[in-house]
């Protein structure tokens, strides 16, 4: 056995010694390395709900839950609107060659109070925020989160709009949209055109989709 | 030891089902794709789909045309039905399968094909869709929520008319701008490079001009900011903007700094 293993390795030995041979005699040898990248594309969509600040994982509709609360003051007339008790984050991660932009659009699914996308459907009582997230290197803490208005806030039914990979990426951000219901409320900033669900609109179902496009600008 | 393998497996199968702030859900193995078709003739390629998620995924494929919308410069595009853009290539391509579920981590390949008629001396493009819908169940005030990923084609022809120049240049606040006119029949991504040459030909300075996306008859904005360090005297921007395929657009600009700082434009060339 012993002279089994002597015998193998003085095989390899001059095996070795050969080769090293051949590569003294040869001057020199270059082997070119090349990593062919190919230019996939990819996103990751990660939905919140947001309740009373709390960020939550969702899957699912966005549904709002509206609620008929008053929201005038105490010495005006009573006036009442139904307030959204939740609203979402979804943030978005687009990967790919040449950076990926994401195009933003919505269109009304079912209105009681008119036509399709006529201006008086849930289009024009949600709202939709782009804003760059630097996520401040915490996933779990949302409140130390810097985030910079990107794109245009806007009435659902207005958004169509496209978000920039150059203006997402800058610095390491990725792309939030906030989608929320109108609520009215001054102090809010909310986008010309926005308007609170009331007692003035038709009972009924107000659906819409919210479509989220993701495309490399060119080759 | 087997208690500790199974233990290993429980964390391993518990992170797996969280909502992963990283992990991919789809990804498109090209998100891009080019071909040069010789008139009359055709090719038949692949692409893979991954579903990198635990769970299984179902994608729609379907067709769209779409245009570039200006100002040219970030790859703004506007997304139409199949078969309404000046360039479409809706009538030239088909694809294989039109909708797939996709195991947990599986992929699959969704095959195309392209024929493109003896006409063919120009080019066309279109974005073929994967969809994702989240929708479970519709709320009574909510929205579904759409996701969708493009692959972008671009086909040419090997008649194809790549014609382009510049013109209009401006120096204007420390900045040379002009305009590249696409005046061919292809789109074009123009990637322009400038370097700023003393008088006696050493170069003071370099960069790039913002990528463009110029549909075929039509034109762009571009511009380069001079630099202050500069100093006075005659200088030229040589600006070469690569067409791809060695393809290119040379244009050369001659202008004078004077000791207060001013820029004059002396001369243009291309």
């Amino acid at each position: 056995m012993k002279r089994l293993t002597l015998l193998t390795m003085l095989v390899a030995g001059v095996l070795l010694c050969c080769t090293s041979g051949a590569f003294a005699q040869s001057s020199s040898a270059t082997f070119p390395i090349s990593v062919a990248i190919t230019n996939a594309s990819t996103a990751t969509f990660v939905i919140y709900q947001v309740d009373g600040g709390v960020f939550s994982p969702w899957t699912g509709t966005l549904g709002f839950n509206p609620i008929l609360t008053l929201v005038s003051d105490p010495a005006d007339p009573p006036m009442y609107a139904y307030l959204g008790d939740v609203y979402y984050a979804i943030d978005v991660f687009p990967y790919g060659a040449g950076a990926l932009n994401v195009g933003v659009s919505y269109t009304d699914d079912n209105n009681p109070n008119g036509a399709i996308n006529d201006g008086t459907g849930l289009g024009v009582h949600a709202i939709g925020s782009p804003v760059s997230n630097d996520n401040n290197r915490t996933p779990t803490n949302y409140l130390d989160d810097t985030e910079t208005a990107i794109g245009t806030k806007a009435v659902l039914g207005n958004i169509a709009q496209t978000i920039f990979a150059s203006d997402i990426l800058a610095n390491g951000q990725y792309l939030r949209f906030y989608v929320g219901l109108a609520t009215g409320n001054p102090a809010e900033n909310e986008p010309a055109g926005a308007i609170p669900f009331n007692p003035g609109d038709i009972p009924g179902n107000y659906t819409g989709t919210l479509t989220m496009t993701v495309a490399a600008p060119g080759p | 030891m087997h208690r500790f393998i199974h233990i290993i497996l429980f964390f391993f199968v518990v992170l797996l089902g969280m909502p992963g702030r990283v992990s991919a859900q789809l990804i498109i193995q090209k998100s891009v794709i080019t071909h040069e078709i010789a008139p009359g003739s055709g090719v038949v390629d692949s692409l893979e789909v991954i579903n990198s998620t635990n769970k299984p995924l179902g994608v729609k494929l379907y067709w769209q045309d779409f245009i570039y919308r200006p100002p040219f410069d970030k790859g703004n595009k506007e997304f139409m039905p199949s078969g309404t853009s000046d360039y479409s290539c809706s009538d030239m391509v088909t694809f294989a399968p039109n909708a797939l579920t996709l195991p947990p981590f599986g992929e699959q390949e969704v095959k195309y094909s392209i024929k493109v008629p003896e006409s063919f001396k120009s080019g066309c493009d279109g974005v073929l869709f994967f969809e994702m819908n989240t929708n479970v169940e519709q709320a009574r005030i909510g929205m579904n929520f759409v996701t969708r990923i493009g692959t972008l084609f671009f086909l040419e022809s090997t008649e194809k008319d790549k014609t382009a120049s510049v013109k209009d240049l401006l120096l204007q606040e420390g900045t040379l701008q002009g305009v590249f006119h696409n005046q061919g029949n292809v789109v074009l991504f123009p990637q322009g490079v400038f370097f700023i040459l003393s008088d006696d030909g050493l170069v003071e300075d370099r960069g790039e001009v913002n990528k463009l996306y110029i549909p075929p008859q039509t034109e762009a904005d571009f511009k380069l900011g001079i630099p202050e360090k500069l100093p006075p005297g005659k200088h030229t921007v040589v600006l070469t903007f690569d067409l791809d395929g060695g393809d290119n657009v040379v244009v050369e600009a001659d202008f004078h700094k004077n000791p207060d700082g001013a820029l004059n434009l002396v001369a243009t060339r291309n």
